[in-house]
Order: C-alpha cells, then structure tokens, then sequence
C-alpha cells in the first residue's frame, strides 16, 4: 500500500508533471554539481593558501635557524684558533661581526619557526628550550673569548681553560641546540606534508564528486530531451542542447583544472619544497662540518671524534661507500667523474656543486695530512686561508640550487593560483544559466498543455 | 556509460589509498618490535621477559603511537633488516646504529641516543688507553655489527679481528682470554662493564658519535614521523633521562639527557 503511494508520487501520471518532475530533478543535479565544483576550488584554494603562500615558506624559513646556531658557533671556533694573531684568514673582527649577524638572524628564524610549530605544545617546549640553551650558549662564548683574548695565545690550540670553556659552549651547541633547531624544520615539513597530502587527497575527492554529480545533470538532460523528442516529434529541443553542451563543458573544464592544482600541488611540494628545504639542510650540514675542521685543530684531545663526525656529514651530504676518510676522498673522486652519487643531500647533482664540493674535500685531505705530519701551523694557515675560499664557492653553488628551487617552487604555485583565476566570478553564472536554459526549453512545451 | 562508472570507481580508489596508511606503525593495535636478547642493560630476556634501556623507550614509543599491545621479539644484528623487510616485526630498537648503507635498507627514525664508541678490556689490562693501543691485540668482531670497522678501518687501528655471534659472546671470549678487547656503543659495554664488575673494565675513551635508530619499513615513512613525534615527547617529559640513569648510572657513564638531532624521514 505505501510502495503503490510511493511510486504513484515518484512517477508522476500527466504529461505536464513529468516533465516539470524531469526538469526539477536536472535542476536539482546543476545545485548539486555547483556544489560539488565550489567545495572542490575551496580545497585547491586553501591547498594553494597553506602549501604556497603560509606553511611552505615559513617551514624554509626554520631551516635558517639550523643554519644560523651552527655558523655562530664555527665563527667561535675560528676566533679561539687564531687567538692573537687578528688578522689570520677573514680575521678575528670580521669573523666576530658575522657571529652577531647570524645572532640576529637566529632570533628572526625562531621567530618564524614559532608560527608554525609553535601551534602544539611539544614544539612551544622546543622553542622555549631553544631560547634559553641559546642564553647559555652566549654567556659560555663570551666567556671563552675574554679568556682567550687575555691569554694572547699564539694560532693553533688555545690554553686548556679556554679549550674547556669551548668544549662547553659547543657541546651546549652541537648537543642540545642544534639538535632541537633541526627536528624544528623536520617537524615542521611534517606538517606541511601531512596537510599536502590531506589538500590533495580532498581535492581528488570533490573531483569525483563533480563527477557524479555532472554524470547526473548529463543523463537527466538527454532523459528528458528523449522524452519531449518523443513526445512532441521533434528532433532536438535547442535550449536543452544548449544546456547540454554547456555542462559537459563545466564538468570537464572543472575536473581537469581540479586535476592540474592537484598535480601544481603536488610538484610544488615535490619538486620544489622537498628539494629546497633537503639542499637547505645540505647546505646547514656542510657549514657544520666545515667547522669540524676547525675543532679537529682546535682541540686536539677530541680530534678523532671530530674527524669522525666530518666524515659521517660528508657521507650523508654525497654518500660513497668508504670506511674511513682516505678511501672516502678517492670514492667521491670516482664518483663525480662518471657522474654517480647516488645518495645524500647532493644526490642527482652534477656540475659545477659536485666539482666545487671535490675542492672542498680535496682541501680537507691537505688539512689532515699537514695535521697529521705534525706541521700544525700550515694546517691553520690553510684553513684560515684558501680552504675559506674554496668553501665559499661550493656553499654558493649550493645557494643556486637553492634559490633554483624556490623558484620551481614559486612557479608551480603560480601556474596553479592562475588556473583558479576568475572561477569563483564564473561559477554561479554559469550553473544559473543551466537552470535557466532548462526552464527556457520545457517551458513552450508546458504551455501547449494550458 | 558502464566504462564511465568503472572509471568513478577506480578513480575513488584512488584517493582512498592516498590516504589510506598501509601497514603503517601508527595507530596499529599490537606492535610487534625486535630487541637484543643477550644486552643486559639495553635488550636482556631473563625468563622470558625482556628487561633495559632499549625495551623502555620500545614500550614508551608504542604507547605513543597508540598500541594497547606489545610483543618483543629477540633478534640478533645481522637479522634486523631482514625482519623490518618481511614485515616479521614491526619496529627494531636494538641498538641499532643509522649508518648510510643501511638508511638505503630501512628507514630510521631517531636516533632515540647518541652513543660513542669506547673499548672494554680485562680488568688486569694497563696498556690500553684510547683506541690506537688496540694495534696488534685481539679485538671482538660480532657478527652483523660495523663496530669493529670503526677501529679496523675507520681509524685504519691494525687489530686482529676475532669473530663472535653476538656482544655476549663477545665479552665470554674476552673474560677467557681469547681476545683483549671488545669496542663499541659505550652503552652496550656499560651493561656487561656492571654485570661482569670486578672482571672487565671500560677504557673511558670516546672516540665516535653513534646514532642509535629506531627502524621502520622503508615505505612507512608517516610511521616514522610518528616515532620522532614520541622520542621529542620522551625527552621532554622526562622519562628517557630517567631510563638512562636508570640503566646506565651506575657504570660511571656520562649520559646526554636532551633529545638527539633526528635524521629525518625522507
């Protein structure tokens, strides 16, 4: 009894009602794929937001804070190596300058990172630990360079008092800072790819949606267009063809610029973020092996752990299999002549980052067989002098595939931002039109029946 | 039209698996997670429960990651990628150190502690002092386990390798006297150091940084976030300086209490 009820409602018996049931139903299926198009540009619109414009560019941002501890504590090593004799190398004032530079922007970068990794607990202990290690760490610096000035030491090994001092300013540094400022960008990327992912999968969700619902809005047109051809014999009704055509055009149109801001997203996040911030690490790591070097000279008690700790960065920066640093700088030689590094930071490089990244090594080996043939003095000489250069140059090579990214990166997010343009002003426009042209072919019809 | 909705259908699958965290450690109900057996202090079984420092951060780090369960299983070094492959475990905290070979292998999350390598010799030994003294003597290679390297080749140190199965058996040698030294992780020598007092004596001179790892199947990288997200927790409030003390106190080591530099999970 109810089923009859039911299906006497959904199947309406007079011509006139089954047609406006028809058209409502189209109506009805356009409301629903509007819908389904607005969720979709809403989530590659904040997917666009959050990944390209708030996130992405904090997260890069944290990674100068690693940057920036490590570097203020390699400037200490270098003042506290030349000891009396200023003008050794860049010199003791301008290596000073540079420690208060990267201070401030140390702060800027905490600044930066407490926006994004701030938002939880677990990354406001982070930071708060951050700040206050980093007022130890200063006191300790300070304290080591008074001592060192008093002591007037010639270059090389400063008086054990000092070397202790140190000891304790970079293991405050190596130990508990810049850990903490490293797992702060990792964390950070965490976030950003959690909610890339999360963007994207959204996205490819309410492409589907749009799928079915355009798949509905087709069927009910060509139904109904079937049915007045049938019924009034004639062939084809213009409004409706017209209607037709145009939401075939929006489903397409909407699920391949869905399908392309997935894809933006995607290589933005890929080939532009991953590659900027692992280079950015690359570059952080490098600069703290450099400073390796200068411990190695520094305190020689601990020489064969910093050694160590030069090889383990240099393995993650260009991996070769090699069990100690001699068959390392002969392994990487191979390497970078058939073109091969296939792990590390520097992976897939080739060119000029590889070759000034061979200098760098080929340096390194000097520097330990002068140490190691007691011709301490020398060793300074050349890490003061032209290993400083040399180091320059690989670090901005590895600045240019940085900056090579960022603006892949920017790209990717730009092409995607430009395929929204205009979609929020079109949208309601256009699926009014629909309607309207539904309303514009069944409506003669309707009338002949008054 | 039928095409058209197989397309649909395949085209939702696809989003799901996106999302989806196939056999990912995180919010799994049981964790079934690979320890030492034969490390007292880090991974030791003592009728048939499992005890040490290892086992305290496994237990905290699956609690963690939302497991109402945990099963150890005891393996040895050289078994440790093979498991984590086969999926036969889930999660390896047996002083297990992140080296660039095996990061081609397994994913690591950490390290959860930075150790150094120090040298353990007999008690009545005056001649060792740091690591360049090993030259000529007797030093316990344990099968699976890079320690060894690290003073034969590394520091390019002439010792005379002997092999072992495993650490314990490593330290049977040396109390016997069929080899003089055993050199590695100075948390796994501190273990034996206070289980075998008066018998073997630790030499007290680092010479490397060793990053032990947590690993994880090379494709559970949303795991291995998970896992970072636990130890940072795990230093902060506190319990990882207590298990280090708890553990390790005794034998006169010095032990860093704030969290290590992870190494990332890409």
């Amino acid at each position: 009894m109810i089923i009859t009820q039911v299906r006497r409602r959904a199947v309406p018996r007079t011509m006139p009602a089954r047609i406006r049931a028809l058209a409502a139903g189209a109506a009805l299926a356009v409301t629903a794929l509007f819908v389904a198009v607005s969720v979709g540009l809403g989530d590659a619109r904040d997917g666009l937001q959050v990944i390209g414009h708030d996130a992405g560019p904090q997260v890069v941002a944290t990674s100068d804070l690693y940057f920036a501890l490590s570097d203020m504590d390699a400037q200490l090593a270098n003042v506290l190596l030349t000891g009396r004799e200023h003008r050794l190398g860049p010199g003791r004032d301008s290596a000073l300058k540079l420690y208060d530079q990267r201070r401030g922007e140390a702060d800027r970068a905490v600044l930066q990172t407490f926006d994004i990794a701030g938002q939880d607990p677990v990354g406001q202990r982070t930071i708060q630990s951050v700040l206050d290690r980093l007022g130890s760490y200063e006191r300790l610096a300070s304290q080591a360079l008074l001592l060192d000035d008093q002591s007037a030491h010639a270059a090389g090994p400063p008086p054990q008092k000092v070397r202790d001092l140190y000891r304790q300013a970079t293991d405050l540094m190596r130990r508990d800072l810049l850990p903490q400022a490293y797992n702060l960008t990792l964390e950070s990327s965490t976030i950003v790819r959690r909610s890339s992912e999360a963007q994207r999968s959204d996205i490819l969700t309410a492409r589907v949606w749009v799928a079915l619902s355009g798949l509905a809005v087709i069927a009910l047109l060509v139904a109904l267009q079937f049915f007045l051809a049938r019924r009034f014999r004639r062939l084809l009704n213009p409004a409706l063809v017209l209607a037709t055509v145009v939401s075939v055009g929006l489903v397409a149109a909407s699920s391949a610029l869905l399908s392309s801001t997935a894809g933006h997203l995607r290589d933005a996040k890929e080939q532009g973020f991953d590659l900027t911030l692992a280079l950015a690490r690359g570059r952080a790591i490098s600069n703290s092996a450099a400073a390796d070097q200068t411990r190695f000279l520094l305190d020689p008690a601990r020489a064969d752990t910093y050694e160590q700790n030069y090889l383990d960065k240099s393995q993650s920066i260009a991996y070769v299999p090699a069990g100690n640093l001699r068959t390392y700088y002969q392994a990487l030689d191979r390497a970078v002549v058939g073109r091969k590094v296939p792990l590390g930071f520097l992976a897939g490089q080739t060119g000029p980052v590889l070759e000034a990244y061979r200098a760098v090594q080929r340096d390194d080996r000097r520097l330990r067989s002068l140490s190691a043939d007691g011709r301490t003095r020398d060793a300074i000489m050349l890490r003061t002098g032209s290993m400083v250069g040399n180091f320059q140059v690989y670090d901005a090579e590895l600045g240019k595939l940085i900056k090579s990214r960022w603006v892949v990166f920017g790209q990717q997010i730009g092409a995607g931002d430009r395929g929204l343009h205009g979609w929020r002003q079109a949208l309601p426009p256009v699926a009014l039109a629909i309607v309207l042209l539904i309303l514009l072919g069944i409506r003669p019809r309707l009338s002949e029946y008054r | 039209m039928k095409r058209i909705f197989l397309a649909l259908i395949l085209l939702s699958g696809a989003t799901a698996c996106a999302t989806d965290g196939h056999g990912s450690v995180e919010g799994k109900h049981t964790l079934v997670i690979g320890v030492k057996a034969d490390q007292p202090g880090l991974g030791l079984r003592r009728d048939g429960r499992f005890t040490g420092f290892d086992i305290d951060v496994a237990d905290y780090i699956a609690r963690k990651l939302g497991a109402s369960k945990v099963e150890f299983v005891g393996l040895t070094s050289a078994d440790r990628e093979r498991f984590l492959d086969e999926r036969r475990v889930d999660l390896v905290v047996a002083s297990y150190s992140i080296t660039p070979l095996r990061k081609t292998l397994v994913r690591f999350a950490g390290p959860y502690y930075v150790a150094h390598q120090d040298t353990l010799v007999r008690s009545g030994e005056n001649g060792v002092r740091g690591v360049r003294d090993l030259k000529g003597r007797r030093l316990c290679a344990a099968k699976g386990s890079n320690s060894s390297l690290r003073v034969t080749e590394e520091r390019e140190v002439k010792a005379v390798p002997v092999e072992a199965a495993s650490y314990s058996q490593c330290i049977d040698k040396l109390v016997s006297g069929q080899l003089d030294a055993v050199s590695t992780d100075d948390i796994i020598l501190a273990g034996f150091a206070t289980d075998r007092a008066g018998k073997v004596k630790l030499v007290n001179a680092p010479f490397t940084d060793e990053k032990m790892g947590i690993g994880l199947n090379k494709d559970d990288i949303g795991g291995c976030e998970a896992v970072n997200r636990a130890i940072t927790s795990m230093y902060q409030d506190g319990t990882a300086a207590q298990a280090l003390t708890r553990w390790f106190g005794k034998a006169g080591l010095k032990i860093t209490t704030t969290v290590p530099q992870f190494e990332g999970c890409h």
